[in-house]
């Protein structure tokens, strides 16, 4: 092998990590806040990309396709956070999660009625001449979907560490009921933390939507989401977008050296050695404080 | 009356932690709670700030019922606490914490605070104020340490401040001297009284009778979970049930 | 309480939604004198494999609706039960048994893939149910000795890899890469293609496989680039099958893209883009019915079915898997035509298997006793996708 298919591999596993992390972000957000495990997390992605492709096809330009999509989807999560989680809330963390696993069939049967069964994509947001580094191709809507990773955690950033409502938004996670006597209310909390969790994995199906918008993509995703998310010990901003990178390298690293046939089994392979090793995950703290 | 409290119970399960306990506090008061270990003052304070809702009677804090109101809802009438455990946001700075307190004055809503629109001039306000309020407890010097690693009194003043930023119309304050050096108890003393003097009505629950004494205006002592006098510190002292209950049973102090 | 009302409400939604998603057709008899002939279909309408399964759908049920509206067969109404196999063999075998055991159905037409077909051939063998599979694998027919039951309208994949491996000889490309998805489709694929290459003095430099729900296959390209081939043979559907288009154009490769009959429908070139211009692939005339000559055997049937479903589906696209389950329905009909007012499973399989120079739009069928597809390659032209439209391609 030369070393410009070296650089492939890392590229290609750099795109496909970067689209894994920005899934696994709204999983560790919501998370964090509810300890719910969102299973809705991966339809989130997906009504993000079939909504792209609704709004391109009514004309609308790029950067409105962009924010009507993230924004549709905000409200469509803190919608189903207000009619499925919190009138449960009171109810132990696996029962949440089986909420969220009935409501993601629910929302995907939603889209199967809406948008039908044929993979849609809309138009690549900076044409499709791959781009040359190092030897290595990327093709520019990659380059959009790593761009999306980063905006979205620097601006998780900017909420959480230089915004007050961002601090309460901590608070909250870091203790509850002490934060619910400095009046910053939970339930408020829940519901925003699923709208952002949701505007998230809306922009990587959005960046997502050149390449596929699928009723069922929102499954493989949520699951890949799910694992850089739990490898990176479900808690951590920067362990999720790590292991996101890391799940992505992996894969395209095992197709090249082990065998282009157990793709998917390496990623879960993966996380079972690391969850041997490490149960807390990468980044977890052990018996960590949960809200 | 600023806090009117009415035939009050509360019961666990059966246990009686509190029952047909009245009493008020007026305005600009220190008012203080004692009693010894498990005479409920902790559960009255869970009550009024709405931790658990009360089994019986009533609780009226500047005329409005307070029965039914979640713990938002009812910081946002004005009552913040400390706790006698602390409860700090751990992984935040000393600054961020106080900031948090200030989170129930912010206008902006939740879509501007999540794009900065008009929260930027809010934020420096905020962090003004808070600067101020760590200026008053005296920690301004730590605004930027972990909460975390901040010595134990030093944890409590951090407390009152975080309190305080809420701008409260009654501030709670759980066991405030307990764990403190006594320069650390003089100041804290004297930060009463300062809080006091700024319009800001104080309950206390105190084990240091030396400091309660100093401070309260009114003291209500509990025992088993029932009120068994309440007065000045001059009639508490003097008070035969007080004395045979209370002081004459604990003169030590517990640990 | 409010917790149990939520958890049952959110069952229940899923079960509506599943249940509307699930049953989407089945024409309910009207009352007419003589009973309605009850015959089963079995396609992959949602899943991975819808792209097939759909139009296979629209397929069956428009020509059942012409003949009912031309007062049926031989008097009966014709009541066409189609369920859907969700894309998965598990499924398509549940269905199956509904439909013989339920419905009594006369045959059963199905399924869209060869997984599917696949774990439905047992039970139409242990029932003595005639089947008529649209899916591609040789295997499911194969050998016809121990497949009394079973036939199928789609080529088989044996007879595409003796299409492509003549083309690779004609071109004098010997060493190629192959790469096909990793299910029954592509793993079938594969083993015909090595078979016949291994014959024709062809050499597979490499195999590179990839899932059916792989978005990126640059990985996979790149290993094949640096096995240097002549020619890459990918051997996939769409999709999966437009992915493998996208990193060949990403990663730049120049030598000849040779897919497979899988990508004969439009979402091919939809998902693929640009990137679809340049691909070749073996297919069925259908999709270049304007282009063909008038002598051809099959033209007027292809030319009807062209204008029928564009006229009923103005909003979809021809395929080629919307012909092979046309051809099997059609056959089906015909078969209980010749079976008066009383045909039997034993009947329809018995007309199946003497059907013989008979022009569908697959290609021209003979079967026989020893050969339950009846194709051969004069069945497949080349198409080539130039400007995002398939044009017949010279030889």
């Amino acid at each position: 092998m030369d070393s410009s298919s070296l650089v492939q591999y890392i590229l290609t596993g750099l795109a496909q990590g970067g689209l894994y992390a920005l899934v696994g972000l709204g999983f560790v957000l919501i998370y964090n806040v509810t300890g719910i495990i969102n299973f809705v997390q991966g339809e989130f992605v997906m009504l993000g990309a079939m909504l792209a492709v609704t709004y391109e096809r009514m004309g609308l330009p790029l950067p409105m396709v962009i924010v009507l999509a993230v924004l549709s989807v905000a409200l469509i999560g803190a919608g189903l956070e207000v009619i499925s989680i919190r009138p449960a809330r009171r109810a132990t963390p696996l029962t949440l999660i089986i909420i969220t696993i009935g409501l993601s069939l629910a929302v995907r049967g939603i889209a199967l009625l809406i948008w039908g069964t044929d993979p849609l994509v809309i138009p690549a947001f900076s044409g499709t001449e791959p781009i040359k580094i190092l030897g290595g191709a990327l093709m520019p809507q990659q380059i959009w979907i790593m761009g999306a990773t980063a905006v979205s955690v620097l601006a998780l950033y900017i909420f959480l560490d230089l915004t007050v409502m961002g601090k309460a938004f901590r608070a909250c996670v870091i203790n509850k009921m002490g934060a619910s006597l400095m009046g910053i209310s939970p339930r408020r909390m829940s519901t925003l933390a699923f709208a952002l969790g949701a505007a998230i994995g809306a922009l990587g199906g959005v960046v997502f939507a050149p390449t596929l918008a699928s009723y069922d993509m929102g499954v493989a995703l949520g699951v890949k989401g799910f694992v850089a998310a739990v490898l990176g010990g479900l808690t951590s901003v920067p362990g999720v977008i790590l292991s996101g990178f890391i799940v992505g390298i992996g894969e395209s690293f095992g197709t090249a050296f082990i065998s282009s046939g157990y793709k998917d089994a390496i990623s879960l392979f993966i996380l079972l050695l690391v969850l041997l090793v490490r149960p807390q995950g990468l980044f977890g703290i052990y018996g960590g404080k949960r809200v | 009356m600023l806090l009117e409290v009415n035939n009050l119970g509360k019961s666990f399960g059966g246990v009686k932690a509190l029952q047909g306990v009245s009493f008020s506090f007026a305005q600009g008061q220190i008012g203080s709670l004692i009693g010894p270990n498990g005479a409920g003052k902790t559960t009255l304070f869970n009550l009024l700030t709405g931790v658990f809702p009360p089994s019986s009677g009533e609780i009226h804090f500047r005329k409005q019922l307070l029965n039914g109101r979640s713990a938002v809802q009812i910081s946002a009438l004005g009552i913040a606490r400390t706790f006698q455990n602390l409860q700090l946001f751990t992984n935040m700075s000393v600054v961020e914490n106080v900031m948090v307190g200030c989170h129930s004055h912010t206008k902006t809503g939740l879509l501007g605070a999540a794009f900065r629109l008009a929260a930027r001039q809010e934020e420096k306000q905020i962090r003004k104020t808070s600067l101020e309020m760590l200026d008053k407890v005296g920690l301004l010097a730590y605004a930027n340490y972990p909460a975390d690693a901040l010595p134990f009194g030093q944890k409590r003043l951090l407390e009152i401040a975080r309190a305080l930023a809420m701008k409260p119309e009654m501030v709670l304050l759980d066991e405030p001297a307990a764990g403190l050096n006594p320069t650390e108890s003089r100041f804290l003393v004297d930060l009463i009284k300062r809080i006091r003097s700024e319009g800001t009505s104080v309950i206390l629950v105190e084990h240091d009778m030396e400091t309660v004494m100093e401070l309260a205006d009114k003291i209500v002592v509990l025992d088993f979970g029932e009120k068994i006098a309440e007065g000045t510190p001059v009639e508490i002292t003097r008070n035969d049930r007080v004395i045979e209950a209370y002081l004459g049973r604990e003169v030590e102090q517990p640990a | 309480m409010k917790k149990r009302m939520f958890m049952l409400m959110s069952v229940v939604m899923v079960f509506v939604l599943v249940f509307v998603a699930g049953c989407g057709s089945g024409s309910t008899p009207t009352s007419t004198e003589k009973k309605p002939f009850v015959i089963g279909a079995v396609f992959d309408i949602t899943g991975a494999a819808s792209s097939l399964g759909i139009p296979e759908k629209n397929s069956a049920q428009m020509l059942v609706d012409q003949i009912n509206k031309a007062g049926g067969i031989n008097g009966h109404k014709v009541d066409l039960k189609i369920l859907d196999d969700k894309s998965t063999p598990a499924e398509a075998a549940l269905d199956i048994k509904q439909l013989i055991e339920q419905d009594k159905v006369l045959a059963v037409i199905g399924a869209s893939t060869s997984g599917a077909s696949m774990s439905m051939v047992p039970i139409a063998m242990d029932k003595q149910i005639p089947m008529v599979s649209a899916a591609a694998s040789a295997l499911i027919v194969r050998p016809a000795s121990e497949h009394k039951w079973i036939f199928k309208t789609a080529q088989p994949d044996d007879l595409v890899a003796k299409v492509v491996v003549k083309y690779l000889k004609d071109h004098n490309l010997t060493n190629v890469a192959f790469v096909p998805v990793n299910n029954d489709f592509g793993n079938s694929g594969l083993k015909e293609f090595q078979n016949q290459a291994k014959e024709a003095g062809i050499n597979i430099v490499t195999v590179q496989k990839f899932e059916a729900s792989d978005t990126d296959m640059t990985a996979q390209l790149t290993k094949v680039r640096d096995a240097k081939p002549q020619a890459v043979i990918v051997w996939s559907t769409p999709p999966s099958a437009a992915y493998v288009a996208k990193s060949f154009k990403q990663l730049g490769l120049t030598m000849p893209q040779i897919q497979s009959h899988g990508i004969g429908n439009k979402a091919f070139i939809d998902v693929a883009g640009d990137a679809a211009n340049g691909v070749i692939f073996p297919a069925g005339k259908l999709l270049a019915v304007d282009t063909l000559p008038s002598s051809d055997p099959q033209k007027s049937v292809l030319s009807k079915y062209a204008s029928d479903y564009k006229a009923t589906f103005p909003n979809q696209a021809l395929s080629t898997f919307g012909g092979h389950a046309y051809d099997a329905t059609k056959m089906v009909l015909d078969a209980l035509k010749a079976g008066g007012d009383n045909p039997t499973p034993a009947g329809i399989r018995d007309y199946l298997e003497k059907i013989s120079n008979y022009p569908g739009i697959t290609g021209m069928f003979n079967m026989s006793a020893s050969e339950h597809n009846g194709l051969d390659t004069s069945s497949m032209v080349w198409i080539k996708i130039d400007n995002g439209k398939w044009t017949l391609a010279q030889n």
